[in-house]
């Protein structure tokens, strides 16, 4: 198979050059909206890095909250698509369902079903109100039981699991050796995670597992994701539970001239990191993203060849769940 | 916290040299000065005895200040929760560093993109060539160098496609795309298969 990616180009790294401090956040959500809170995130923490900025206890909390409703309704839409590629319409509409009612929570706890507009250097621009925490305890308390039933149905369904069992297989010496990331390594055996092994915001607090799966076809990568959802709706009940007191944002300071620091986060698609160096006048004079599908798009030519047919590579696509703006900012 | 010591010391025995430098720059950074020569049994050492994962590899032009480019590495220590850039100081004028794409497959499209976005060359690069620019970009423009801006307009050249060799008798090149069904991004792939 041979690849032709990059049309989506933008050229963000060199566009936020010069930019005031309190732009940035807008540029860096939109190299791929469905990981535009993971992004945000990444690029906030190294300005708070850079600046010896403390964010707030509470800031900490529900950062991690809807980074972990990001992966939410992403991981939902992942299983509604792979049933799409499969012919499952009935449990693509289910899946499908939910994702909507994740995007309409999104929406009325912050105003942007994609969470745009969230993170600002400093903390968040606006803090979640009792009402948005009581509708987001009853949408985890009912999305759990139907999760449940939908993923044994899934899993029990043969005309699905034909089509993934051995399909697509990224060897763990592949994912390891072409440095695969996210859910699709940890399908492979690369067992990393930033959110455990690299804790930011409140990850360090709260107690969650990190699946992970040695077989590398299709059915391991819709394993993990059913798995990474169901550890997703534990962590947005520990954090509501709690969730601390007080200011969501703090003043941000002016980056030290000549200065340089990382940030990172494990979007839904996996690791991505910001690195930025602060030029003489307060703005950013180099900026470097390496998202996290641009690790993943390498392994996944490499999981196409092989005994799969020519009908495979929709489901093989659909497994990987790639994002094409994600790997090319 | 780790040991920078003992990072230093290893480092050093395996690049066979006496003036390895590793500071911290902050709570869960470090950062090691290691020469174009000294690069490729750096990173073997980095990856065999601490576990380092390979997170990035870009490049810096700095040549207005130091004179140099700067080849940035950055790998992941998860055991010590820190992450470690290697830091490489490269000529002006002959910007070069030891390909590491055999050795650490995982670099080769980011040796790409610092050839083509920089100027700065993967020497033994298995398969140099373009990666995120378009194809009808200009040889020679540099949008990372420091005197690229962003506004500025650039002139296209007659398109450079990259094309497969043909399929031979009995296989087929299944072209996928760029523009597909269903609300997807543009995404280009052949596959080639019997029939």
């Amino acid at each position: 198979m041979s690849l032709q990616l990059f049309y989506k180009h933008r050229g963000v790294e060199k566009r936020a050059e010069g930019l005031p401090v309190e732009l940035l956040p807008l540029v860096a959500e939109r190299i791929s909206g469905t990981s535009a809170f993971a992004h945000s995130l990444a690029f906030c923490q190294a300005l708070e890095h850079l600046a010896e900025v403390e964010v707030l206890p509470r800031t900490l909390y529900l950062r991690t909250l809807l980074a972990e409703l990001e992966r939410l309704y992403n991981h939902l839409g992942y299983q509604a698509d792979l049933c799409q590629a499969t012919g499952l319409t009935v449990a693509q509409a289910q899946f499908d369902l939910w994702k909507e009612r994740v995007l309409r929570l999104n929406a009325a706890i912050s105003g942007h079903r994609y969470l745009f507009g969230m993170n600002v250097p400093g903390g968040l621009r606006c803090d979640i109100a009792e009402r948005g925490q009581q509708a987001l305890r009853e949408l985890v308390a009912a999305l759990r039981p139907d999760l449940e039933t939908l993923s044994r149905l899934l899993l029990a369904s043969s005309s699905h699991r034909d089509r993934l069992e051995t399909t697509g297989i990224l060897t763990p010496q592949d994912a390891c050796s072409y440095g695969a990331v996210g859910p699709i390594g940890r399908a492979s055996g690369v067992n990393r995670d930033l959110r455990r092994d690299h804790p930011y915001a409140a990850y360090a607090d709260i107690d969650f597992a990190i699946p992970t799966l040695q077989e590398g076809d299709a059915l391991a990568r819709v394993r993990i994701r059913l798995e990474e959802t169901m550890q997703s709706l534990a962590l947005i009940d520990q954090l509501l539970e709690r969730l601390p007191g007080g200011a969501v944002r703090v003043p941000m300071q002016r980056l030290p001239p000549g200065g340089s620091a990382l940030g990172w986060a494990e979007s839904v698609h996996g690791e991505c990191i910001h690195w930025i160096c602060a030029g003489q006048d307060g703005t950013l004079q180099r900026y470097r993203v390496r998202p996290a599908s641009f690790a993943n798009w390498q392994v996944f030519s490499l999981a196409v060849p092989g005994h799969n047919i020519l009908t495979d590579f929709p489901v093989i696509e659909q497994s990987f769940g790639l994002s094409f703006a994600g790997a090319d900012c | 916290m780790i040991d920078l010591h003992q990072i230093c010391s290893r480092l050093s025995t395996a690049c066979g040299t006496d003036r390895l430098r590793v500071v911290q720059l902050s709570p869960h950074e470090i950062a090691l000065d290691v020469s174009p020569q000294t690069l490729l049994p750096a990173v073997h050492t980095v990856q065999q005895e601490f576990n380092a994962a390979f997170a990035d590899l870009f490049g810096l032009d700095q040549r207005s200040a130091q004179g140099t480019f700067q080849l940035r590495l950055l790998f992941a220590l998860d055991e010590q929760r820190t992450w470690l850039h290697m830091l490489v100081d490269l000529d002006e004028q002959t910007p070069t560093f030891p390909s590491l794409a055999d050795a650490l497959p995982a670099a080769g499209w980011y040796e790409r993109e610092v050839w083509e976005e920089l100027g700065i060359a993967p020497l033994g690069h298995p398969a140099l060539r373009s990666l995120r620019l378009p194809p009808d970009w200009p040889e020679g423009v540099y949008p990372h160098r420091q005197a690229f801006n962003w506004s500025q307009k650039v002139p296209t050249v007659e398109p450079h496609y990259f094309k497969l060799e043909a399929a031979p008798t009995g296989v087929v090149d299944y072209p996928l795309g760029p523009v597909r069904s269903g609300v997807v991004e543009a995404g280009h792939y052949t596959l080639r298969t019997v029939g």
